[in-house]
Parts: C-alpha cells; structure tokens; sequence
C-alpha cells in the first residue's frame, strides 16, 4: 500500500508551511460597490524584511540582480550601501492589502512607485485608502490610493489601483435585481 | 555608464509558459500571502473565480528571457539598475494550469534628471500576456533608472 502523497495533493498550509497564528483572510464574499465609501482606508503591517526573504524572492521572480543578493557588488560597486529589497516586494505587499479586502472582486489596474529603497530589517505598513467611486458603462469602479512606510514612517512606495465591484442586488417583488436593471426598467 | 539607447523597439518573440501553481505558491509564501483565493482550490471553488487564480503581482514572476533581453540589448550594468515605477492592468485571470504567452518590448528609452541621482538613463519594458484564443490577460510596463556611477 502506498500511502505518499504527491507534493500537489497536500493542502496549502502543508506545501506552504504556513506558520501558526497567520493571517488568513476567509470572507463570504467580496464588497459590494454600496460598501465601500470615499475615505474607506485599509491597513496591513508587515513583519520586518530578512535577507533570506530577498533572496526566496529573487527564486520566486527570477530577478537575481547583485544589488539584491550579492552584499559585496551591492556596496562596492552599486554604491549602494548594500543589500536592498526587490521594489516589487513592497508592491506584492500593498497587492495582498488589497486583494485580502477585495476578495474575489477584479483590480483592473494597479501602479506603484518605488520611493525609498528597502532594506533588510525595514518593516513595512501598507495602507490604502478609496479616493473615487465611479460607474464606466457597466463597470462600477473603485479608486485606491495606496502607500508603504517604513518603520521610521518613510514612503517607500505610492501607487493607485482600480477595482471593479457589483452592486449589492435588491429584492423586488421577490426576485433579487441588479439596481442598474430596476433603473433601467424605471426610466425606459 | 550610459545604457544603449539603440535598444529602444528591441522586443522578445511570443514565449508559451504554463502558469504553475507552485510557482504561484512560491510568491505567495515569500510574501507571506496566504490568501486561499491563490493557494486552495475547494475556497476558490466557491470564489466569483470558480478556480484558483494568480496573485496581482505574478507576471513579475515571467521573467526567464526578460532578463537577457535587458541585459543584451540595454546594455545595462545591473547593479546600477533601480526600479522605479510598473503598473499592471488586469483583462482576463491567470490561473494554473493556463498555457500562455508572453513577451516583452522597450517602449521607451533615454536619458533625464534624476532629483536623487543626477543625470540618468531609463529605459521602459512593455509586458503582455495573452492566451492562445488571443485574448489579453495581463500587461504591465515597468520603468528603470540606471545610475551612471
């Protein structure tokens, strides 16, 4: 009898080690459009960056850079100090603030500007907070203005997203509509 | 060192990759991102996505040839290389399993003021990827900054 199972058929917390006491979002459901209001603001706290963190990320993205993994070429000949973290580290965070509030709802876009290098042992707070709400044809949009800080509250990274969100259906005569069909039907 | 500014149009061929869910796993666990909509495919099931899909910032994991395409053709010296700007615009999500392509193009290519470095070059690489229906998935452009010193 064989009783191994293949690397694929463990549950994540298995292949990925998740420690013990992790945040783990588990909503129902993502926001509706009516849930979110103008001046809504996320927040995330991030444990401190580690060396071995930049390096596992240079495997996960291919980005073996010297500035990132190599202390020598990184301070003698970027002139850099040393070692720094992937910009693209600090936008993985600020994408998993997001997506932990948006759930299964759609980003359409998401930027970010790399302000201050980020250094082994800076821990990061991700924030957003929702700046616009408006419709685009049938899409009904979210804006997102989004930051990273330091410890020492320094901006390492500013960036917009938009997501795309349903609204909230509405009982009418016992039937759940979409309020852009109930208005359509009121109108037309 | 200036970079080859002749580099400006130079573009990789349409690569196929298939997305696989360990390399989805291995950014997840970097960033310490445990969300089940990437990793779980029973809480993906009853997700709007009906299936896993990958994080927001995946397509940086796509980065075999980008590298070479960088290297040989800007000329860049790497350690004087910052990232300063990407943004990613969503079409259709990427799940496991999907085979898709991609490719990557410099949009953009010159030299500017840089407030903390003085004068610089930069250089923008343009990201697609789409599927073998034609269909857009994703597209990111990603701005550099190389040091000269």
């Amino acid at each position: 009898m064989n009783d191994m199972s293949t690397f694929s058929e463990l549950n994540y917390p298995q292949r990925l080690a998740v420690p013990a006491g992790a945040s783990v979002p588990q909503p129902e459901e993502g926001p509706y459009f009516e849930d979110v209001t103008v001046g809504m603001a996320l927040e995330l706290t991030k444990p401190a960056i580690t060396r071995l963190q930049i390096a596992r990320f240079a495997g996960a993205s291919g980005d073996f850079n010297p500035s990132h993994v190599d202390e020598d070429i990184a301070r003698d000949i970027g002139g850099m100090g040393g070692v720094f973290a992937h910009g693209m580290i600090g936008m993985g965070f600020l994408g998993q603030l997001l997506t932990d509030f948006l759930w299964d709802r759609p980003l359409r876009m998401f930027s970010t500007r790399a302000t201050l290098i980020v250094r082994p042992g800076d821990s990061l707070t991700c924030r957003a907070r929702v700046t616009r709400k408006w419709v685009e044809d049938e899409d009904n949009l979210v804006e997102f203005e989004v930051e990273a800080v330091n410890q020492r509250n320094e901006v390492t990274h500013t960036g917009k997203a938009e997501a795309v969100l349903p609204h909230r259906p509405i009982a009418i005569k016992g039937e759940l509509k979409r309020p852009y069909l109930v208005q359509h039907r009121v109108i037309g | 060192m200036p970079i080859n500014l002749n580099a400006l149009g130079a573009e990789t061929p349409w690569s196929e990759v298939t997305v696989a869910q360990d390399r989805i796993d291995a950014l997840c666990s970097v960033l310490g991102d445990y969300n089940p909509l990437f990793l779980d495919p029973e809480t993906a099931a009853r997700s709007a996505n009906r299936t896993v899909v990958a994080p927001p910032t995946f397509i940086n994991c796509l980065r075999d040839f980008k590298t070479a395409l960088v290297l040989s053709q800007t000329e860049v010296d790497l350690p004087l290389l910052l990232h300063g700007e990407q943004v990613i615009r969503y079409y259709k999500p990427v799940r496991p399993g999907d085979r898709v392509l991609h490719k990557i193009k410099v949009v953009e290519a010159g030299r500017k003021q840089s407030k903390t470095y003085g004068e610089v070059s930069y250089f923008t690489v343009l990201i697609k990827m789409k599927n073998h229906d034609n269909e857009r998935l994703v597209e990111a452009t990603q701005l550099f900054f190389v040091r000269d010193k």
